[in-house]
């Protein structure tokens, strides 16, 4: 079956098509629950991430430039989303824990299930939890995707040095946890 | 090549996606330059690391339930605007329009993009407190507290490349922090109804 390009699924979706936006769906949601998934550290975050990036995507189509490129879009989307939520995660760690998860344990994962997963966090993850949400950013988005350093200043509206700066940081907290971590 | 352009491509370096000519500066660097060289031991083995280590991941049944419920959260949308758009249009008079808002709004309406800020009781967080959290000190002791390690040296010469990489661009590493300061004056004004208001958008 041919593959149809991103831009002809948009011009379906705007002329009502909803199997065409199901199928932008498939095509990009790993991609972008990874993204998520490496800059909020954990599955839940990262599925809010996922809805609300489709969900910004559905509502701006109308406004997508044919020849932009439609994953870059997302992908900034996905970032910034990601960063927002860590923002405002930074508030609710004043509030109860029962309070703040109440409704959180209500999702698909059973509360057994999660415990499970973290006993399983990788040090890498481990590592992720402790850096301030932007180096998480930049180390995931560097190196995971290998976006290069001039389109992560863009999406996070900061110099290119700057950029830099925050990734060498990151890698150097990151390598220096993993280090403590391996020699007890 | 400099130590500061060295240093950030060590990942990618130790990953082999670096091209053979920055592979060959890197290498030579490495065995000329000490504080690269031992920084680039820490590199290495967070590079492994990462490579033996495998994430969780979700299943099949997480990758199938993501259309659906995306679809459900567009058709909430829709179902709310169709509500917006009759409250707009049915209520002529200004003056009863605006008794159904003050209504609306004490009814509490769910709204998922709200959902974090929903719980969050202001009134019981001392501002002071909240403050805390974002002063811009702490956002510079960040910059200064680059090292893991209390070693004073290593700090010092990370420093100095740090000072370097930021150098190489016209703005200060500060600019990095510029995004949250709508919310930082925010907070120094003490506006907890404006600090929502910016959490939510
Ligand atoms: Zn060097």
């Amino acid at each position: 079956m041919e593959q149809k390009l991103d831009h002809e699924l948009v011009d379906e979706i705007l002329r009502g098509n909803n199997q065409s936006f199901n199928q932008l769906v498939k095509r990009y949601q790993e991609r972008i629950y990874w993204t998520a998934r490496r800059i909020v550290n954990s599955h839940e975050d990262a599925d809010d991430v996922v809805q609300n990036v489709f969900l910004k995507m559905y509502e701006g189509l109308k406004y997508f430039r044919g020849d932009s490129n439609l994953f870059t879009w997302l992908y900034r989307i996905t970032v910034n989303d990601s960063l927002n939520l860590l923002r405002k995660k930074r508030f609710l760690q004043f509030i109860p824990y029962e309070e703040y998860f109440e409704d959180k344990m209500q999702t698909s994962e059973s509360a057994h299930d999660k415990v499970i997963r973290q006993e399983y966090q990788t040090s890498l993850e481990r590592a992720i939890e402790k850096l301030p949400p932007k180096q998480r950013a930049v180390f995931s988005m560097r190196y995971f995707n290998e976006t290069p350093f001039e389109e992560m200043a863009k999406i996070l509206k900061k110099s290119v040095g700057g950029t830099k700066a925050n990734y060498f940081q990151a890698v150097k907290k990151i390598s220096g946890m993993m280090r403590k971590e391996l020699t007890g | 090549m400099k130590c500061s352009d060295v240093v950030i491509m060590l990942p990618e370096y130790f990953r082999g996606k670096t091209s053979e000519a920055s592979s060959g500066n890197i290498s030579e660097h490495l065995n000329t330059c000490s504080s690269c060289k031992a920084e680039s031991i820490h590199v290495q083995a967070m590079v492994d690391l990462i490579r033996k280590e495998k994430a969780w991941e979700p299943d099949s049944f997480y990758w199938n339930s993501i259309i659906p419920k995306v679809q459900d959260r567009i058709e909430q949308r829709r179902n709310r605007s169709r509500f917006e758009w009759i409250i707009r249009f049915i209520m002529p008079a200004a003056a009863a329009a605006s008794v159904l808002i003050i209504l609306l709004t004490s009814l509490n309406m769910p709204n998922s993009d709200n959902r974090y800020t929903d719980n969050l009781n202001l009134n019981s967080i001392p501002v002071s407190e909240l403050s805390e959290y974002y002063t811009v000190q702490s956002a510079f002791s960040e910059f200064n507290q680059l090292s893991l390690d209390s070693s004073g040296n290593e700090e010092s010469a990370d420093t100095e490349i740090l000072k370097e990489i930021v150098a190489q661009d016209d703005n200060n590493i500060v600019s990095s922090y510029f995004d949250d300061k709508e919310i930082l004056d925010l907070i120094s004004q003490e506006n907890e109804t404006a600090i929502v208001a910016a959490l939510q958008k």
